[in-house]
């Protein structure tokens, strides 16, 4: 299998910090790769090491078959990347700002690219407008532009949603959806919003203290996500009692009557805890199936880490 | 392919200093010296102007200009030798150190265009910028010398001074380029403009102690002859020094961006 983003064993340590720590991970080409973290995980550390912004202590790295290193030219004309903030010239306009990336580009103005990105990132009313008085929104779509205007075959993006409101992250996500799944394009994309990630992304990484804890398929993700049964009845501590004894995983809720049950994913074995409560004189009163979502799962998934 | 990109380079340089008001403000504020200049002279050839101001008459005899062209335009290449070092420096540092500053040098970094022609692209439109303000300098303080009348005007003169002018251009931007390494790796503008104030204390002293040439910031403002007419006469060691002074900035600025973390 052929990858189109390559990393192996990649660390990265500033003085006596382990800002990386063997990271490895790989990215398919037209796949698009969620990586997740809380703020100080590595995301960006991982994101500068891949652009060559800085140089692994160890550990390589290959993006389009070409390897990141000081002494080799990069695949860059193959990428668009956004990187942390999306920062322009403030003292100039929104085309020119991205005139500047065509020409350093060598993009033809014929089929004019700028104003082509101007309209598909929705930039038209500002096209004149100076970069620093654009709102945190559009300068982010400015940002965006730049990565994309050039038709990049892999994207490399850094927290993209960050400072769009809930229609323009919407906007964000369909585009990113179309490009993966039209136009083949790798998308190796980090954020902390779980949310957006779960809904994008074909395979995710977690990322925690600079290692990477996971590294799973959507498909994997959903089967790793905990269900579990929430079950009230009026004599709690008998109920307790009969399933620990019949072997099921259980917590207990600080209230009198709640109890979790764990590990209830068929719904075969719902009905078996059903009719063992029934059996045992513990009729429960409301039975509820609830799925862990994926904060609750990134967050237990971080704990483990930890421990 | 590469002069092509290097000419889009320079035009995009160009074009953000153009549309930067630091552009103006370097030429509104090095455009103070000429005028000191026309004051000073005005003053040495009437003192009765400075009647109520003795600091001011002080001043301009401190000076120690003559009230007649040759004067004047060697007084114009002191204020360029010395305060050059400054104004230079200032614009090596917004060159290179804006694009920490603004982080925008993520953006150039990843581009498919070699990081060492991005950092000539810089380099060139340092010494255009410095060339222009010094022309600009040159011929304000030639209109201002001409509005006030004054004596001894001869063209082979203000050739001979218009030329060692444009040698102490020269100079003066040679030896701010390891300016440019500053900024890259303070990633701003502090680190540079504390560079550029250090290697300005850094000729004074040297010059004042009496080794001046064998100080590379010290050359420029020797040559132009601010340490007197005797020691405007810089070996050719001197100018040597100021070369290899600003061959090292540019090529560690180069190693910089090409090998270390920006």
């Amino acid at each position: 299998m052929s990858f189109v983003i390559e990393i192996e064993n990649l660390t990265k340590i500033y003085g006596k910090f382990k800002a990386i720590d063997a990271v490895s991970l790989n990215v398919k080409k037209g796949e698009i790769y969620g990586f997740l973290g809380l703020n100080g995980a590595g995301k960006t550390t991982t994101i500068k090491s891949m652009l060559g912004l800085i140089w692994p202590t160890s550990g390589i790295i290959s993006i389009s078959g070409k390897k990141i290193s000081p002494k080799t030219k990069g695949p860059w004309e193959k990428v668009g990347c956004l990187v942390e903030t999306a920062n322009s010239y403030p003292e100039l306009t929104v085309r020119q700002n991205l005139e500047i990336f065509r020409r350093l580009r060598g993009l033809k103005i014929k089929q004019d690219p700028v104003m082509k990105i101007i309209d598909k990132l929705k930039l038209t009313r500002y096209t004149e407008k100076k970069a620093g008085q654009l709102s945190l929104g559009n300068q982010q779509r400015l940002g965006l532009a730049k990565a994309m205007m050039h038709k990049p075959e892999i994207l490399i993006l850094d927290e993209p949603a960050n400072g769009l409101d809930p229609s323009g992250i919407v906007e964000i996500r369909e585009m990113l959806i179309d490009l993966a799944r039209n136009d083949n394009v790798t998308i190796f994309v980090s954020s902390h919003h779980l949310e957006e990630i779960s809904k994008t992304a074909d395979k995710i990484g977690i990322i925690h203290n600079g290692r990477l804890v996971q590294d799973i398929s959507s498909s994997e993700l959903e089967k790793l996500i905990k269900r579990y049964l929430v079950i009230k009845v009026n004599k709690k501590n008998n109920a307790i009692k009969n399933l620990k004894d019949a072997g099921y995983e259980i917590a207990s809720k600080n209230d009198k009557n709640t109890i979790i049950v764990y590990n209830t994913k068929s719904i075969k074995i719902r009905e078996e805890i059903v009719k063992l409560l029934v059996n045992t004189n513990n009729i429960p009163y409301e039975i509820k199936m609830v799925e862990e979502d994926l904060e609750s799962y990134f967050l237990r998934i971080i704990k483990q880490a930890e421990q | 392919m590469k002069i092509r990109l290097l000419t889009s380079a320079i035009y995009i340089e160009l074009l953000k200093i153009i549309h930067s008001i630091v552009f103006w403000i370097i030429f509104a504020g090095f455009s103070i010296a000429p005028i000191i200049a026309t004051i000073f002279v005005m003053i040495v050839r009437d003192p009765s102007i400075s009647e109520n101001s003795p600091l001011l008459e002080a001043k301009a005899n401190l000076a120690g200009l003559s009230a007649d062209w040759t004067g004047y335009l060697g007084f114009l290449n002191m204020t360029l030798g010395i305060g050059g070092i400054i104004v230079f420096g200032f614009i090596t540092s917004w060159v290179f150190g804006r694009e920490y500053a603004d982080k925008t040098i993520k953006d150039l970094l990843t581009l498919p265009i070699s990081r060492g022609l991005i950092i000539t692209a810089k380099f060139f439109v340092i010494c255009v910028w410095s060339l222009i303000v010094s022309l600009w300098i040159f011929l304000l303080g030639s209109f201002l010398g001409w509005l006030i009348e004054l004596d001894g005007w001869n063209i082979v003169s203000y050739m001979i001074h218009f030329t060692k002018f444009c040698y102490i251009w020269l100079l003066v931007t040679i030896v701010g380029f390891p300016v440019a390494w500053f900024a890259t790796i303070g990633k701003g503008y502090m680190a540079p403009l504390g560079f550029v104030f250090f290697s300005m204390a850094a000729g004074q002293i040297m010059g004042a102690l009496g080794f001046g040439e064998y100080s590379p910031w010290a050359i420029p403002g020797l040559y132009s002859g601010a340490g007197g007419e005797e020691k405007s006469h810089i070996n050719f060691f001197g100018f040597f020094l100021v070369f290899v002074m600003g061959f090292l900035g540019a090529i560690a600025t180069w190693l910089q961006w090409k090998n270390a973390d920006n």
